[in-house]
């Protein structure tokens, strides 16, 4: 008796929590439809931590400084979060002398293009030869793009984003990109409805927006 | 709009409800004692407290350490976004059931005991020490989340330093806990039903709680979602319950071996309400959900994710409740139903964990990934020190 009163309490608690959402005419995520909103990851501003000892650009490329005195270039997780699945398809050779702004990444998002810029200015030494055409999936890892030889390093470091100012930096730019998908946007359900009343955004939502939109999305947001 | 804390809503009714009553309930318990209190007596001791409390909320807790053994053990690092809070379930869940403990013993102020009175012939002596030492190491593998949230990076880099030894010793105490909740009833032979009884009991209580522990970790995913939006993700909760099905599949199969050697078959033939609870336990536990999870295509339905989780954890339930009250009842011929007294402390038990879950989750980035300080230097960054000095 006591193993049936305490299997139907566990179930009647279920049962009820179903009713109580249903005449809140919400459904229980087992019950979603299959494009619903369960079914897709989503990002708050809350979300983004970064390591402590990286530099952010405004263009959001990172660079971190290796025990042997390279930099290391990478792409943040913000990133990530507004485009989905990305890729890295080219980087700058190696030997290469790039300036501070100037084009390190080409990256795919889908069948569209687009460029992220140097956070400093070097010499590409070494080019992560994991990195080309695989998603990205572990931003301040194992998934960095170069390592180069920077000039000025510890000047150019007190332009860049750093500790604390990371994480301001990157709740601004998620207010920027609500923002941007408000107006971009071709699938505004996406977005969520309730995304301007502190809703959250739904991953890879910059990827479903115009090819026009991406090439802003790159002005808007990878200018360093 | 933010959450008001003062909000009506029907489960914060009901939640109210539920700890006034368990308090008036803990009162009465602590003021006038457990016969005055509980339906438990001298021929039957161990009632809701130890049954659901203690058994059934340690099970439910074993998705900590099932987690923490794929992804620090086997290093399956795509499990790695259900581990906090998969941690952190366990962690209140063996908070609780020591909570639990404290109401079901008569005289829970000498608790402290087991830590210098050393009695290491006495399986509830393992148990104890067990109990202290995993909650322990719950705080510990906890912690990190803690110091994030109040930006504490050196002690966190310490922390993080010690966190796999931390992991193998909390997996290494799990594993000897679960089996020895099991041991528990190895000394109660001629008192418990046969088709509960078996010297394998350790091993089902072990492969049972990874089985829940997995399938916990789709419910509590659900719940989330249903809380918070959280996407699901449901390609990792879908392997989980794979996993989970397999161990449910090998305890079945262990116990049927064990029934068909041991000669205790013919107990499935009594046609009696006790036999028919196994069997409900055996239909709802393994093979409802073996039938929906053995297939991939329900495996991937959510719909049925989440009702296989809710059968296994049924299933569970039914297991541990059968084991530790149906089976003694059965043979001693005594007959008990927990008083409204246990009934509301054990669910102000449940109502408080939830709470303490949702602060915690509302408050702490438990659902972020772990935060990685240090990456040690990899091949990649070694081939190419030879490069930097060359030029």
């Amino acid at each position: 008796m006591v193993a049936i009163f305490v299997l139907i309490t566990f179930l009647l608690f279920i049962a009820i929590d179903w009713l109580v959402l249903k005449s809140q005419k919400k459904k229980h995520p087992a019950f979603e439809n299959g494009t619903s909103i369960a079914d897709i990851a989503v990002f708050t501003k809350e979300i983004f931590r970064a390591p402590l000892e990286i530099f952010l650009s405004k263009g959001h490329t990172w660079a971190q400084k290796n025990e042997y005195g390279l930099i290391k270039i990478g792409i943040d997780e913000f990133i990530l979060k507004a485009l989905g699945k990305i890729a890295i398809t080219k980087t700058a050779e190696t030997g290469h002398v790039v300036k501070k702004g100037d084009v390190i990444f080409e990256a795919s998002v889908g069948n569209k293009t687009l460029n992220f810029r140097s956070p400093v200015q070097g010499t590409v030494k070494f080019i992560n030869p994991l990195i080309l055409n695989k998603k990205i999936n572990d931003p301040y890892g194992d998934d960095w793009g170069v390592l180069m030889a920077a000039e000025n390093f510890s000047e150019i470091k007190n332009s860049l984003f750093t500790g604390n100012d990371i994480r301001k930096f990157l709740k601004e730019e998620f207010s920027r990109l609500k923002d941007f998908l408000h107006k971009h946007t071709l699938r505004p359900e996406l977005a969520g409805a309730t995304m301007f009343d502190g809703g959250n955004v739904v991953e890879g939502a910059v990827s479903s927006i115009t090819a026009q939109g991406i090439d802003e999305f790159e002005k808007d947001f990878l200018t360093v | 709009m933010k959450n008001s804390i003062l909000k009506f809503t029907f489960w914060k009714v009901v939640a109210v409800i539920i700890i006034v009553a368990g308090l008036y309930s803990a009162f009465i318990r602590f003021t006038q004692g457990l016969g005055a209190s509980t339906n438990l007596s001298d021929a039957f001791p161990w009632g809701l407290w130890i049954g659901f409390d203690m058994l059934c909320g340690v099970g439910l807790a074993a998705g900590g350490f099932a987690i923490c053994a794929v992804t620090h053990i086997f290093n399956v690092e795509k499990f790695k976004p259900l581990a906090r809070p998969a941690i952190l379930t366990a962690f209140l869940g063996y908070i609780l059931a020591v909570c639990g403990l404290m109401f079901d013993l008569g005289r829970p102020w000498a608790i402290w005991h087991a830590i210098i009175m050393w009695n290491t012939h006495s399986v509830m002596f393992e148990v104890a020490w067990c109990v202290m030492l995993y909650s322990t190491v719950l705080f510990l593998e906890f912690f990190p989340v803690v110091l994030e949230r109040f930006k504490l990076p050196k002690i966190l880099k310490i922390i993080k330093r010690v966190s796999i030894p931390i992991m193998m010793l909390g997996i290494l105490l799990s594993t000897l806990h679960q089996s020895s909740l099991g041991s528990l009833y190895l000394i109660m032979p001629e008192k418990m039903h046969p088709l509960w009884y078996s010297p394998l009991l350790p091993v089902f209580f072990y492969l049972s709680a990874i089985s829940t522990g997995f399938a916990m970790v789709i419910f509590e995913a659900f719940l989330s979602a249903r809380a918070y939006n959280h996407g699901l993700k449901l390609n990792l909760l879908s392997a989980c319950s794979f996993i989970s099905i397999i161990f449910i599949i090998i305890n079945f199969t262990l116990k049927i071996v064990y029934l068909s050697m041991s000669g205790k078959l013919q107990y499935l033939l009594i046609l009696s309400p006790v036999t028919y609870l196994f069997y409900l336990e055996i239909l709802i536990g393994t093979i409802v959900p073996a039938f929906f999870l053995s297939s991939r295509k329900f495996r991937e339905d959510k719909k049925y994710l989440y009702f296989s989780s809710v059968f296994i954890i049924s299933g569970f339930l039914l297991n541990r409740i059968n084991v530790s009250i149906t089976s003694l009842a059965a043979m001693s011929k005594a007959s008990y139903f927990p008083s409204i007294t246990e009934i509301s402390v054990t669910m102000m038990l449940v109502v408080i964990g939830m709470w303490a879950f949702k602060l915690i989750i509302q408050n702490f980035p438990v659902f972020s990934e772990e935060l990685e300080l240090e990456k040690p230097v990899s091949v990649i960054e070694s081939i190419s020190k030879p490069l930097t000095l060359s030029e």
